[in-house]
C-alpha cells in the first residue's frame, strides 16, 4: 500500500526548482561527459587551448553545482518563505544565475581573444548578482522564520 | 517588496553609469599617445599573464635564448662535464665548480693553470653557444664556444674568418698571441642586439661599465617596446574588451603588425643590419634609444661599402661585393633596402617571416615556405607549371625553387653560406663583370662563367655584357680561361677567403647533379685539396662539412671519441694541438681588456678579422 503522494502546484517554487534543477543538472552533466570525452580521444580544439579548457571546466563546473543548488532551494529553500512571491523571487533568482553563470564560462571559450574570455563572460557578472541575491532571499527567510 | 524593486533599479541605473563613464574613460585613454622613450619594461614574465600564445611562440625561437644566465634550466648546451680542448697548445678544460658553476680552465703544455674562469652567461644556441665570464664589471666572452650541430667545444678561431695563428712565444699571461683572438667584451658589443633595452653604462672618465638590460636575449619589448604601462593599464578587463571589440591600436605598446613597412623593417634592421652612428658616446653611456616605431635613421645608418669611418673610406669595402650586395650575415637590411621587391610600400622582413610562427630555424611563415613568400605577389607563378616555365629548370627541381636565383647564397657567415637577402634577377653576366659570384656556377658547381653567361643568354635572353670586372673591384680581370674554368673551383682554389667559404659550401649541396660518381669524385677531390691547404680554420670546417656530405663518414671501427681525437689531415693537426695533462699552477689573470671602442665606430665587431 503505497503512501499518497501531496498534489503540488505545477507553478509552484518548488516545482518549478525541480523541472529546473534536473533538467540544468541533465544538462550540464552531460556537458561534463562530453568533456570527458574529448579529453579520451584528445580533440585538439578543447585540448589545445589552456583558456578553452578552462572555461568549459568552468561551465560544466558551475553548472552542475547550481543546478544542485536550485534542488537544494526547491527541496528545502522554498519551504522557508512564509510569503510565496519572496519564494517565487528567491528560486527566480536562482534559476536565472544557474543559467546566465554556467552559460557564460561555456559560451565564453568560443573564439575567445588571447589572454581573455570570448565576450558571452558579460553574462557571468549578473548571473552572480542574481545568486548573491537570491541566496540572501533565503538567508533572510531563514532568519525570520 | 517595493524596496527591492527600487534597489535594483537604482543599482542597475548605477551600473549604466559606470559603464558609461568608463567607456569614456577608456576612449580617451586610447586616443593619447605615449612616449614610450625611457618607459619602464615589465620582462616576458608579465607579458605572458595575457599573451599565453604568443609566449609560447616566442620560447620556441632563437631570439629568446640569445643571451642566457648560465645556471638557467637548460640554458647550458656544451658538456661541463671535464671535456676538454687542446688548441695551440692550451688545453681547455670545461668543467663545474663545486657550488656547480659551469666553468673553463686553460693550462699550459705543462699543466700550469693560465686562467679559470667561472661562466656567467650564454650567447646564442642555434649554431653555436659562446660563453661569458666576468671580470669585475666586465662580461668577457671566452676563446672556446660549443658547437650545437657538432656537439663539441672548438676556438672562436675557427668561427670568425682569420687564418690560423703562427705559433709565436706566449705573452705575458701565457697564452700563445692569436689564442685570445677573438675573447672581447660583452658590454659594449654584444649587448646592443642580443638583449631588450641595452645600456653599455659607460663612464669613460673612469673606464668603467655598469651595464645593464631590461631583459636578457631578444625578448618581448626587444619588439614591442617597453611594456610596464601596457601591463597596468590592461589590468583594467573593461580597457581590454574595448580593445577586444575594436581594431584601436593601444597606445601603450608597439605591434610591429600595425607599424608601415618601412618602420616594421627598421625593427629587425637594428639587429640585422650592421650599422654605424656617430652618437656613439652616447650609445655606450646611455644605450641605444631606438624604440619599436622609430625611425632608425635618428640614431644610426646600415653599413654600406662606401661608408666612411672617422672620415677614412672604404674600411667596410670588403664586407660588400662591388655591386654593394652583403658579403656577410647580420647585413639583411641592407640586403631587403636593396631589394626591388621595395616598390611595393607592403614588403617587409614579415613578408616571409615570422616572429611567432613557423620553424624557429629562419622563421619562415608557413605560407611562406615554398615559393609562396613570392607568388603573394607574383600570383601567377603560383602555377607550377608556369613557375617551371619561367625558371626554365624542372617544375620539382631545386632549381625552379625562387630562391635559388633570386637569393643565392652569396653571403657568408656563422660558418656556412647564406641566401642574400637583396632579391635581384640572375645576370651572370653583370656578375661576372662585377666579380661576384653567381646563383648559376654556385649550384652548377662544374661549370664557368661562360657557360653560365651563355645559358642565360639561351634561357632567359639576357644579353652577355660585357664581362671585363667592375673597377670597383680592384682585383685583376678573369681572363678568358678564368671564365672557361669552373666557377666554383677556381674561387675554392685562389677566392677570398668569403669566396672560398662560399664556393666550398656549394660543393657540399645537392647542385645540378649530385648522384653522378664523376661529378662526385672531382668535387670531392677539390675539397680534400682544400682541406689540406686551407689556412682558414672556419673555411676548413665548410669544406670539412661539404666533404663529409659528398662521402659520409663509414661506421667508426673504434670508439667516435677515439677516432675524433685523432687528427687526420695536416689542417686538423694545425687545429688541434695534443698536449699532455699534468700539475695545476697559479691561476692566472683574466686576459687583458680589449681596447675601448672609437666614437664613430660601427656597432658590432667585424665578422672579418
Amino acid at each position: 500500500m503505497s503512501t499518497p503522494i501531496a498534489v503540488e502546484s505545477p507553478t509552484s517554487p518548488r516545482a518549478a526548482a525541480r523541472r529546473f534543477g534536473w533538467a540544468s543538472l541533465l544538462v550540464w552533466s552531460t556537458a561534463g561527459v562530453l568533456l570527458e570525452a574529448a579529453h579520451g580521444w584528445k580533440l585538439a580544439a578543447v585540448l589545445d587551448d589552456e583558456l578553452t579548457r578552462l572555461l568549459l571546466r568552468l561551465g560544466h563546473a558551475h553548472g552542475a553545482a547550481l543546478a544542485l543548488v536550485v534542488l537544494a532551494f526547491g527541496e528545502a529553500g522554498a519551504l522557508l518563505f512564509a510569503d510565496p512571491l519572496g519564494a517565487r523571487r528567491a528560486g527566480g533568482l536562482l534559476r536565472v544565475a544557474a543559467t546566465l553563470v554556467p552559460l557564460g564560462f561555456a559560451l565564453s571559450a568560443i573564439a575567445h581573444p588571447e589572454g581573455d574570455p570570448g565576450f558571452a563572460i558579460v553574462l557571468v557578472p549578473p548571473g552572480a548578482l542574481c545568486l548573491l541575491a537570491g541566496l540572501a532571499l533565503v538567508t533572510r527567510a531563514a532568519h525570520r522564520r | 517588496m517595493p524596496w527591492l524593486r527600487a534597489s535594483a533599479l537604482a543599482a542597475t541605473a548605477g551600473l549604466l553609469v559606470a559603464a558609461a563613464l568608463a567607456a569614456r574613460s577608456i576612449a580617451r585613454d586610447l586616443q593619447t599617445p605615449r612616449a614610450l622613450h625611457g618607459a619602464p619594461h615589465a620582462t616576458s614574465s608579465a607579458c605572458r599573464r595575457c599573451h599565453a600564445d604568443h609566449d609560447a611562440s616566442w620560447r620556441r625561437t632563437f631570439h629568446r635564448t640569445m643571451t642566457q644566465d648560465a645556471r638557467a634550466p637548460g640554458a647550458l648546451l656544451g658538456d661541463f662535464d671535464g671535456t676538454s680542448l687542446t688548441y695551440l697548445g692550451v688545453e681547455a678544460t670545461m668543467d663545474r665548480g663545486p657550488d656547480g658553476a659551469p666553468r673553463m680552465t686553460l693550462r699550459d703544455a705543462s699543466g700550469a693553470l693560465l686562467r679559470r674562469a667561472t661562466i656567467e652567461r650564454t650567447v646564442g644556441s642555434r649554431r653555436y653557444q659562446q660563453y661569458l665570464a666576468r671580470d669585475a664589471d666586465v662580461l668577457f666572452r671566452l676563446p672556446i664556444a660549443w658547437s650545437v650541430e657538432e656537439a663539441r667545444f672548438f676556438s672562436l678561431n675557427g668561427a670568425f674568418l682569420g687564418a690560423d695563428p703562427a705559433e709565436p712565444p706566449p705573452d705575458a699571461t701565457g697564452i700563445p698571441a692569436g689564442y685570445d683572438r677573438h675573447v672581447t667584451r660583452w658590454n659594449d658589443n654584444c649587448i646592443f642586439c642580443h638583449n631588450v633595452s641595452p645600456n653599455p653604462g659607460l663612464d669613460a672618465a673612469r673606464g668603467t661599465f655598469a651595464s645593464e638590460v631590461a631583459e636578457l636575449g631578444v625578448a618581448c619589448e626587444a619588439c614591442h617596446g617597453p611594456g610596464e604601462a601596457h601591463a597596468a593599464a590592461n589590468a583594467s578587463p573593461l580597457r581590454r574588451y574595448a580593445l577586444h571589440a575594436s581594431d584601436v591600436a593601444d597606445p601603450t605598446i608597439v605591434n610591429p603588425a600595425r607599424l608601415d613597412a618601412s618602420r616594421s623593417a627598421e625593427l629587425c634592421g637594428r639587429c640585422h643590419g650592421q650599422r654605424i652612428t656617430p652618437r656613439l658616446e652616447d650609445f655606450l653611456a646611455h644605450g641605444d634609444p631606438f624604440v619599436p616605431g622609430d625611425v632608425l635613421a635618428r640614431y644610426s645608418e646600415p653599413l654600406a661599402a662606401d661608408t666612411a669611418l672617422h672620415g677614412e673610406a672604404g674600411v667596410f669595402a670588403e664586407r660588400f661585393w662591388s655591386d654593394g650586395t652583403a658579403r656577410l650575415t647580420a647585413y639583411e637590411f641592407q640586403g631587403y633596402r636593396a631589394s626591388p621587391c621595395r616598390a611595393d610600400a607592403r614588403f617587409t622582413c614579415e613578408t616571409c617571416h615570422a616572429m611567432h610562427d613557423g620553424d624557429p630555424r629562419g622563421q619562415l611563415r608557413p605560407d611562406a615556405a615554398g615559393d609562396g613568400a613570392c607568388t603573394q605577389c607574383h600570383a601567377a607563378l603560383a602555377i607550377p607549371a608556369r613557375a617551371a616555365a619561367h625558371a626554365r629548370h624542372p617544375a620539382a627541381s631545386a632549381g625552379a625553387r625562387c630562391v635559388a636565383c633570386h637569393m643565392p647564397r652569396v653571403v657568408y657567415g656563422l660558418v656556412d653560406a647564406h641566401r642574400s637577402h637583396r632579391i635581384e634577377s640572375p645576370d651572370p653576366s653583370a656578375q661576372a663583370r662585377d666579380r661576384r659570384p653567381d646563383a648559376c656556377t654556385l649550384c652548377h658547381v662544374d661549370e664557368g662563367r661562360a657557360w653560365a653567361v651563355s645559358a642565360a643568354a639561351r634561357l632567359f635572353g639576357t644579353t652577355a655584357r660585357d664581362a671585363a670586372p667592375n673597377a670597383a673591384a680592384g682585383s685583376a680581370p678573369d681572363t678568358r680561361l678564368d671564365a672557361e674554368l669552373p666557377e666554383a673551383a677556381r674561387l675554392l682554389a685562389g677566392g677570398d677567403p668569403i669566396e672560398r667559404a662560399l664556393a666550398a659550401a656549394a660543393h657540399g649541396r645537392p647542385g645540378d647533379s649530385p648522384t653522378r660518381g664523376d661529378a662526385r669524385a672531382r668535387r670531392l677531390a677539390r675539397l680534400l685539396r682544400a682541406l689540406d691547404e686551407e689556412r682558414f680554420p672556419a673555411v676548413r670546417r665548410v669544406v670539412a662539412r661539404s666533404a663529409a656530405r659528398l662521402a659520409p663518414p663509414q661506421p667508426p671501427a673504434r670508439s667516435a671519441a677515439t677516432t675524433r681525437s685523432r687528427p687526420r689531415t695536416r689542417a686538423a693537426q694545425r687545429s688541434r694541438g695534443c698536449a699532455p695533462r699534468s700539475r695545476p699552477g697559479a691561476v692566472r689573470s683574466p686576459p687583458t681588456r680589449p681596447p675601448r671602442p672609437r666614437a664613430g665606430g660601427p656597432m658590432h665587431p667585424a665578422v672579418t678579422s
